[in-house]
């Protein structure tokens, strides 16, 4: 296995990662050849479709996966040839995962997480008791966790995390199964987290609205690879930054015309359909414009969304 | 310490939420107990009954021991808390390891419930155990010995489980293969050439063994000395093999799976 040397000013340096999953009967590449790096208190998403490889990723630079090869350094150091320099500076936020035992009460949890975390018992109550309030779950601190629904489960999970106050914290589709208002809390805890205590946040996740609004920084995968890495303004420049929205009459031949074209659609009430043609379909628009019933025609900002099916096809 | 702390705090809900189960299963092992010494007291008359007293009263502890960290670790997966514990300040092994402290100092208050009716009701001469220094002191030895190995038998056992799934329910013959062949309840001399064999390789035949001597007032210093040897060896092997299962499991991407 190469080693590399790190960058100084990384928190964290992944170098040409790659990870094979081997079974009886195939070999699926879920990382090939990954190199970035996170600066100390950035918001980095990870952004992919299902099976891109982010979930492999961030495993692997939690140490929860070895990679098959490359290295990844935390301060300069390899966590591969030193995996005690990284102990108790990582939290991991699993999707799915219940990550907690369900026979014991929340607060017990917590309590038994933050000693692994040598958190004295004092400050552990008092972050406890703050963190819980934070997320309105104070009057369940008692409770079993078996009695918790999938939503509180998240929010218990996402105290844990931020109670042992780390480095770096993995976020794997935190939002999933939280209500708008517990995502707003989120989003805002992040961004304070990040103010305050300079704390270090990987993110991967499907909703493109919440990596818009929070992160500094985006890696898009696809099939294992970084098809896309920059800043998450410039990321959506980069590609193009406006579209047309078009409202069409549903005519007789509208729909066949836009499939031919390649044009997704969406239908809406009242026999009307909404399609997004970027401005490099410039003949199809005409086409659109000659043979169609317009209602309206907007040139607009694109959104992260629209930006991710053009990346992804 | 953190961890010890964490483990004991963690042991102390668990028990105090099944306090039922712990209840009915301790006193469902006193009535086996009870039953069985009898039985192998009638059968071996003549003997002070120590060997087995001292032999069932470890054979409580074989259970735990063998099975606790196979048990242990298939729960960490079935929770996903596996991948929590890996990223705290202490490693998966430190973190087995102050659970089988929280275990043992329970196991020892078991066998407190469990030692006190048995040596009423049944009087066993353990007078033999303690009638000099040198038979107190290779007692004491023998009885770590073969604690360090069950704990270091079920760490080897976990390892194997981390990759192959099913071995946590082999413990089972292994606790069956300690009660009846290592001498506890068939003594080595009465037991036909094969079985001897098989209480020979067995840890806590060998330990039984150098008891039961000392019961008849000799003392088997090669088997004691075996005894301490191969406590540590299957401790240090079960400590590499778990190392190394983590690495691999780690690597195969088959960490969290149960």
């Amino acid at each position: 296995m190469k080693r590399f040397v790190g960058s100084s000013n990384s928190l964290l340096s992944i170098k040409n990662i790659t990870k094979v999953y081997r079974t009886k009967n195939q070999e699926i590449v879920a990382n090939r050849n990954i190199t970035f790096d996170v600066k100390k208190g950035e918001i980095l998403g990870i952004l992919g479709p299902n099976g891109a490889g982010k979930t492999t990723l961030i495993k692997q630079i939690a140490t929860l996966l070895l990679p098959d090869e490359g290295d990844i350094l935390f301060q300069g150091k390899s966590i591969l040839s030193h995996p005690d320099c990284f102990l108790g500076k990582f939290s991991f936020l699993m999707e799915g995962a219940r990550s907690m035992y369900e026979y014991l009460s929340a607060r017990v949890n917590l309590l038994y997480f933050a000693y692994l975390y040598k958190i004295p018992e004092k400050v552990a109550r008092k972050r406890i008791d703050e963190l819980m309030e934070m997320f309105g779950l104070t009057e369940f601190l008692e409770e079993y966790v078996m009695n918790y629904s999938t939503g509180m489960l998240k929010k218990l999970n996402i105290v844990r995390c931020l109670l042992t106050e780390p480095e770096v914290v993995f976020l794997d589709e935190p939002l999933s199964g939280l209500d708008v208002i517990a995502s707003e809390e989120l989003i805002n805890l992040i961004q304070s987290l990040v103010r305050k205590r300079n704390i270090t946040f990987l993110i991967a996740s499907h909703r493109m609205d919440f990596v818009e609004k929070i992160t500094d920084r985006v890696i898009w995968l696809k099939d294992g690879e970084i098809v896309k890495m920059g800043e998450t303004e410039n990321i959506k420049t980069s590609v193009e930054n406006f579209e047309y929205q078009v409202y069409i009459k549903k005519g007789k031949n509208t729909i066949k015309l836009l499939e031919e074209m390649g044009i997704l659609y969406e239908v809406l009430k009242g026999g009307v359909l909404r399609c997004n043609i970027s401005l490099k379909q410039k003949e199809q628009l005409k086409q659109l414009l000659n043979n169609e019933d317009i209602i309206s025609l907007e040139k607009r900002e694109r959104d992260f969304e629209s930006v991710f099916k053009e990346v992804y096809g | 310490m953190f961890v010890s702390r964490a483990e004991f705090l963690k042991f102390i809900y668990d028990v105090k939420k099944y306090r039922f189960n712990y209840a009915m299963g301790l006193i469902s092992t006193l009535i086996f107990l009870i039953g069985l010494y009898w039985g192998v007291g009638e059968i071996n008359k003549g003997s002070g009954g120590a060997t087995l007293f001292v032999g069932l009263i470890l054979w409580i502890f074989a259970s735990d021991a063998i099975s606790d960290a196979s048990d242990h670790l298939f729960e960490e997966r079935y929770y996903g808390t596996i991948e929590q514990l890996s990223i705290t300040k202490y490693s998966l092994l430190s973190i087995f390891m102050a659970r089988f402290l929280a275990v043992f100092v329970f196991s020892l208050l078991e066998i407190v419930f469990l030692g006190l009716p048995l040596y009423f009701i049944f009087s066993p001469d353990l007078g033999v155990f303690f009638s000099n220094f040198r038979f107190t002191f290779i007692s004491i030895i023998v009885t770590i010995s073969l604690i360090i190995t069950l704990y270091g038998f079920g760490l080897f056992l976990a390892a194997i489980g981390l990759k192959l799934k099913k071995v946590g329910a082999l413990s089972g013959i292994i606790r069956y293969l300690i009660l009846f062949f290592s001498g506890i309840i068939i003594p080595y001399d009465s037991m036909p050439y094969f079985l001897k064999i098989i209480s020979s390789i067995l840890p806590m035949g060998i330990g039984i063994r150098a008891l039961s001597g000392l019961e008849k007032g000799i003392v088997y210093t090669h088997l004691v000395l075996f005894c301490a040897l191969y406590s540590l060896l299957i401790l240090f092997a079960g400590i590499i093999l778990f190392r190394m299962g983590i690495r691999h499991v780690k690597k195969t991407g088959e960490y969290s799976a149960y």
